[in-house]
């Protein structure tokens, strides 16, 4: 499973940033003010500007050169102070680490996570300690001996001197990195090598083929050919497609290939970087209707809710922006689903004769459910909007569009009120609607060259002349929710009820419902991925309640059941009594995968950037502390920021108490709670004490929530359990965040450290 | 300040250090000190010390140099280095990271690597809890297997240990044994899942005990608890969680389990009989026959009277007064019981009651067909019947022919001998001068007789739950089959009547038996 997998949003953290810096800077810049007024009475102002102007020239006259000067001064520096010594502990670590982690566990699958999570911490934090003290004592130290007076007296800015510091220590560092990287990445391959395959297959005939398999990220099988010599190389992202494409070659062993391969199958490399594309989940119940989540059977980790096995509960994964290019015929899927069981199944016997219950049953059905979607969304607030779902659901737009045009006129009239939380479902249902009419518009280019689909969509909807004020009254109705106006609301369902009478053939047409099911298959728990292979042309096993697909023997995947890029897959259980445990993340898209060095260097990199982070904070703490001190500080923000930032973020946020009311509590009442023993979640009784709570907590958490803004949340960098569970690091979920992390805090710290180094005395020791 | 210098002051430390140093390796030399130099009773001192009083590291199992290195290392921060480890552990659990979980049990063993409770604990959570969320049986057994080499490995680092021994025993015989797939997982015994790892054969560190492999999982717990018990009478300072006078039975126990197990595999015969005999001799001769030292005296269970005299004599107390303890340890183990059960069981009759319910009951659910009535005997009225001038001479006739059959005949087969219609034939039955009966209540009227006969052999086992139970059972069945065919209960002249009329207490675990076995069989 992965781990903080959200994306991340660079515009909203740019915002973010710019906010807290911004106010950071003011609340600087007028303290400055202030104490230069009380000191230097009216020309404080002017030495204050004056100092930022020198702080513009400073930074405009950067010299690389000196900067790199400085740079590599730094760098020898810590070569002198013997930095690499760290590489000795590390040797011994790798040396003896066979002693803690060899036989642990004799499944490698499960073993491998257990080595890259031990390989990559080791990497992290063997190097922040070196780092840590020769940046924090660096400048420090350089001033206790004086050698910092015959750098400033150089022609070299202050600046220079914080970011060469900065950048020596960087390099220090991205060597070290680099090195144990390395290292690591070659313990980890000896370790697990890929498996290989050597078999000779007979054909029915008699003849022998030698068959020789690798089975890195991709699968290369070699076949020689007895009668000739030859050997003839296969290659393909899985065994899957290299076994068909050996099948089709050596038609003579096709048949021993079948039951011979199933061992190649069963041997598949633990050293992956899946790239997994996720998509959203929903949930119906067991009746069938739309729900929040799925039972909760009592799990005490809430990770997974679960759909009732043998009803009409089911788990819908929407897959948005579905690019079929790199995919080619067939769609795979990993599920990772856990099972419940209330009764222990089927008991089967294996072809081996062992006996087994039976895992329980699993189907996926693929929908184009627009008829659905847009009943739901139209009616997305219920209640009164209920009799409008049910006219959309049996497709008699005309009946629903007079419905909506009376919803709109109670609305006029002000007999149908709505709440803000009504308001806020119209809104979000009436923008989803407009997104399932918009790939019924035209598009530029030929019909069909489009990958999802949508280019043989366009061909029919050519004609579709009242589709763009469909969308605009959707989205009209959109505007008005999201700004609570009753007036524009009423107008805009007006003319969409409109709409609906006027285009009621178009719209039967076009809004079907095709749901092709997918065989079942008996799903396995955790260490085990399910691995489902659809093929694109998909044959319609029970065909569909209405719509175009119903007719159709076979169905393509990409063309006739995505919609505007968009994949549906109905996930369920189809054993009565027996639970299916499902998450988000739990069903994914598997895209080609990539090699284990892809993931593995990335997460390196992730790590690189953090220990920048620390050098960052460890230079700039020199600037203004001695050098325990800022050791101290920088360790200090090291914890903070991975162990309890999370924690912090609770503390501010509060618990939800079971009346759904957010209970805060601060340090002092949680001193008192420890005191008198009382549970967090009762609130003090009213008295001297609550009111005393009631002032200083308040004050103390807003403390708190400062301190959640400065301090780096280093859970951020955390990539290494996506690594060691098998998957890729994405750009936009591991290393874009911790990069723009690594900056943002660059640029800020930068400041300090000049600005301290530059008001510092340099005497004083 | 004193008038010496730096140098000095230097060589003054390493004289001290010096002089402190020999008497340190003087005394810490080995037990045997150097050669020739031994007895004189000071070289290697310390060393005999600790070998006497049982205080070094080595004398409580292997040294794992890696666990000498860890505790080394953290410099006296181990019980919070191990504390944050249980918590990871913890956490592990709970989100389902198993392999994680292995490796922080192995990194929790390193650092405490002779505190036996956590071997217990982490070895009894692995086979148990960790094995019990897993879906798949084959995982399962997995993880039932990984907690039993992980106890294992504990007793190789606590050789000391009785009650690690004991865990083991648990795992393999009643973790095994008794699990709801228990089936499944006695045939994973002999021939594990991973058949590529394997070679299609056991797994060597579930079925193997000391190198020789076992093909009953409750003989491998035995072995496991012998050596147990071996252990416990080599260290008896060693605490263990029940009192040595129940600790030692386990091994009779298990041999009990395997007997039972051949039972439930629906294996009778001398092959079970001898399996149960075994289990008397462990019980009579091994357990019995052993002299345990109590707070009330040394007590033998299976004391003669002569063993009575000759402990009151040693102990100096009244032979009556050494009896009663005896007795109050024969109690509290139920000895008695075990005993007439052990030998009962051991009886090729008692084999042939058990084959006989066994073998009613699996064709009740696995032969359906023979449910039907297709069999005729006589009643109780049949013989007095043939010889009433009443009854016409035909039918005088017919009621003696079956008068003189010990056995049901077919009822077609008798019909048509006799000559007789279905009309009469019922009319003979409603008169209550024959029975028309299925194949399967003859079977199950027989094996009830035979049970009952058992039952009636000692009260001791008159009165056992599991005993009681499995009578019922049979009862139950038999009730069954009348229900089945919509024909009436007889309300008397049944076997086990008596059992049936006076332990309706016992009626629900028997009835939760029934369903059990009606749902996923024996």
């Amino acid at each position: 499973m992965e781990s903080n997998p959200q994306s991340y949003d660079v515009l909203e953290a740019l915002q973010h940033w710019g906010a807290i810096v911004g106010v950071c800077l003011v609340f600087v810049l007028v303290l400055s003010v202030l104490v230069s007024l009380l000191v230097a009475k009216g020309r404080g102002p002017q030495r204050v500007g004056r100092q930022i102007l020198d702080g513009f020239r400073d930074f405009a006259d950067l010299s690389p050169r000196r900067n790199w000067a400085l740079a590599m001064l730094t760098f020898r520096e810590a070569l002198r102070r013997k930095a690499l010594a760290v590489f000795g502990v590390f040797a011994v670590l790798f040396m003896f680490a066979g002693w803690f982690l060899a036989n642990a566990n004799p499944r490698p699958e499960l073993q491998v996570g257990v080595y890259i999570t031990f390989v990559l911490t080791t990497i992290g934090w063997l190097i922040l300690p070196v780092l840590l003290l020769l940046s924090c004592w660096s400048i420090p130290e350089d001033m206790r001996a004086r050698s910092l007076h015959t750098v400033v007296t150089k022609p070299a800015r202050r600046i220079e001197i914080v970011l060469g510091r900065m950048l020596g220590f960087g390099m220090l560092g991205t060597l070290l990195v680099l090195a144990m990287g390395a290292v690591s990445y070659v313990w980890i391959v000896r370790n697990f090598p890929a498996p290989a395959f050597d078999k000779v297959l007979a054909a029915a005939d008699g003849t022998e083929y030698p068959v020789a398999a690798r089975l890195t990220h991709r699968v290369n099988v070699r076949v020689t050919d007895p009668r000739s010599g030859e050997t003839t190389r296969f290659e393909g992202p899985d065994d899957l497609h290299v076994v068909q494409e050996v099948a089709a070659a050596f038609p003579d062993i096709a048949s021993a290939l079948s039951g011979e391969l199933a061992g190649l199958r069963a041997t598949r490399p633990v050293l992956l970087s899946r790239v997994p594309q996720y998509g959203e989940i929903a949930f119906l119940d067991r009746e069938g209707n739309p729900s929040a989540r799925g039972v909760s059977v009592g799990d005490e980790w809430k990770k997974r809710s679960y759909v009732e096995g043998g009803s009409r509960s089911r788990a819908i994964w929407t897959f948005k922006d579905l690019d079929p290019r790199p995919l080619g015929d067939t769609l795979q899927f990993d599920a990772e689903f856990e099972a419940f069981r209330t009764h222990k199944g089927e008991e089967v016997t294996d072809p081996g004769g062992i006996q087994r219950f039976r895992g329980l049953l699993v189907q996926f059905t693929f929908l184009k459910d627009l008829q659905r979607q847009v009943s739901d969304a139209v009616a997305s607030p219920g209640g009164r909007f209920e009799s409008l779902r049910r006219h959309v659901r049996e497709g008699d737009f005309r009946r629903a569009g007079t419905e909506l045009r009376s919803l709109a006129d109670g609305i006029q009239k002000r007999q149908l009120n709505l709440s803000d939380g009504e308001h806020d479902k119209l809104r979000a249902g009436y923008g989803r609607l407009a997104k399932l009419l918009e790939p019924f518009r035209p598009r530029p280019g030929s019909p069909g060259d489009r990958p999802d689909g949508a280019g043989a969509q366009a061909d029919a909807t050519e004609a579709w002349e009242r589709l763009p004020e469909l969308v605009e009254a959707a989205r009209g109705a959109e505007r008005a929710a999201a700004a609570r106006d009753a007036a524009a609301l009423a107008a805009a369902l007006q003319r969409l009820g409109g709409l609906f009478e006027s285009e009621e053939d178009r719209l039967q047409r076009e809004l079907v419902d095709l749901r092709v099911p997918y065989p079942p298959f008996e799903m396995t728990e955790y260490s085990r991925r399910d691995h489902v292979v659809v093929p694109r042309r998909l044959p319609n096993l029970a065909g569909s309640r209405s719509g175009v697909g119903a007719q159709k023997a076979v169905v393509d995947l990409y063309d006739e059941l995505t919609h505007g890029g968009e994949l549906r897959v109905e996930v369920a259980c189809l054993d009565a009594g027996q639970y299916l445990g499902v998450s988000q993340r739990d069903l994914y898209i598997r895209t080609p995968d990539r090699p284990f060095f892809s993931g593995f260097s990335k997460a390196v990199a992730v790590d690189w950037l953090k220990l920048m982070l620390v050098v960052i904070f460890g230079v700039t703490a020199g600037c203004f502390l001695k050098g325990p001190v800022a050791a101290l500080l920088t360790f200090t923000l090291v914890l903070l920021g991975n162990f309890f930032h999370k924690f912090m973020g609770e503390l501010v946020v509060g618990i939800r108490l079971p009346t759904g009311e957010i209970k805060r509590t601060g340090p002092v009442e949680s001193a008192i709670n420890i005191v008198t023993h009382s549970n967090p979640q009762v609130p003090l009784e009213e008295g001297w004490m609550k009111s005393i709570v009631d002032v200083i907590d308040p004050v103390l958490l807003k403390g708190v929530e400062g301190l959640l803004y400065l301090v780096p949340d280093l859970s951020r960098y955390s990539v290494a359990d996506r690594v060691a569970n098998g998957f890729d690091v994405s750009w936009s979920t591991g290393l874009l965040p911790a990069l723009m992390t690594t900056l943002a805090y660059f640029i800020p710290l930068l400041l300090v450290g000049y600005y301290s180094l530059k008001l510092r005395e340099l005497e004083a020791k | 300040m004193n008038g010496l210098t730096s140098r000095q002051r230097k060589l003054v430390y390493l004289g001290g250090i010096a002089t402190l140093l020999i008497p340190i390796i003087w005394l810490g030399m080995p037990a045997g000190g150097p050669a020739g130099a031994s007895g004189d009773g000071m070289v290697g001192q310390l060393a005999q010390l600790r070998q006497e009083y049982d205080l070094g590291e080595a004398t409580l199992g292997d040294v794992d140099p890696s666990s000498a290195t860890m505790n080394l290392v953290l410099l006296g921060m181990r019980g919070i280095a191990a504390n944050a480890l249980w918590q990871n552990a913890n956490e592990q659990q709970k989100t389902k990271e198993w392999a994680k979980l292995r490796a922080t049990v192995d990194s929790i063993i390193l650092l405490q690597p002779h505190f036996s409770q956590v071997w217990d604990f982490q070895g009894w959570n692995l086979a148990y809890n960790v094995s019990a969320v897993h879906d798949r049986v084959e995982d399962r057994w997995y993880w039932i297997k990984e907690g039993c080499k992980f106890t294992q490995k504990g007793t190789e680092r606590n050789a000391r240990s009785a009650r690690l021994y004991s865990s083991i025993g648990r795992v393999v015989g009643w973790k095994v044994g008794e699990s709801d797939e228990w089936k499944t997982y006695r045939q994973y015994f002999l021939r594990d899942p991973d058949t590529q790892r394997f070679a299609n054969g056991p797994d060597p560190g579930i079925a193997h005990v000391d190198g020789e492999i076992f093909t009953d999982n409750y003989l491998a717990a035995r072995r496991w608890y012998e050596k147990g018990n071996d252990v416990q009478r080599e260290h008896p300072q060693q605490r263990l969680d029940a009192s040595v006078v129940h600790f030692r039975h386990q091994p009779s126990r298990a041999q009990e389990r395997s007997a039972w197990a051949l039972q439930r595999d629906g294996i009778f015969g001398e092959r079970t009989r001898q399996a149960w005999d075994e289990a008397h001799r462990l019980w009579t001769e091994v357990y019995g026959r052993e002299s345990f030292k109590t707070a009330r005296g040394e007590v033998v269970l299976n004391a003669t009277e002569a063993d009575i005299l000759r402990l009151a004599r040693q102990e100096q107390v009244d032979p009556e007064i050494k009896r009663q303890v005896i007795d109050i340890f024969r109690a509290d183990t139920n000895y008695d019981y075990w005993r007439v059960k052990f030998l009962l069981e051991s009886q090729a009759e008692t084999q042939e009651a058990h084959r006989l319910l066994y073998q009613a009951k699996r064709m009740f659910r696995e032969e359906p067909g023979r449910l039907s009535v297709t069999l005729v005997r006589r009643t109780g009225k049949t013989c007095d019947a043939a010889r009433d001038e009443k009854l016409s001479d035909r039918e005088r006739e017919v009621l003696a022919r079956l008068c003189d059959s010990d056995r049901p005949v077919h009822r077609d087969e008798f019909a048509s001998a006799a000559d007789l219609s279905d009309e009469t034939l019922t009319k003979l039955e409603e008169q209550g001068l024959l029975q028309t009966v299925s194949e399967i209540q003859v079977k199950l009227e027989d094996a009830m007789a035979k049970y009952e006969q058992f039952l009636g052999q000692s009260p001791l086992v008159a009165e056992d739950v599991d005993a009681i139970e499995d009578g019922l059972l049979a009862v139950l069945y038999w009730r069954k089959a009348h229900q089945l065919h919509n024909r009436p209960v007889p309300t008397t002249g049944y076997p086990l009547e008596e059992l049936w009329k006076t332990k309706p207490d016992y009626l629900v675990g028997a009835q939760r038996l029934f369903l059990r076995e009606m749902q996923i069989g024996k």
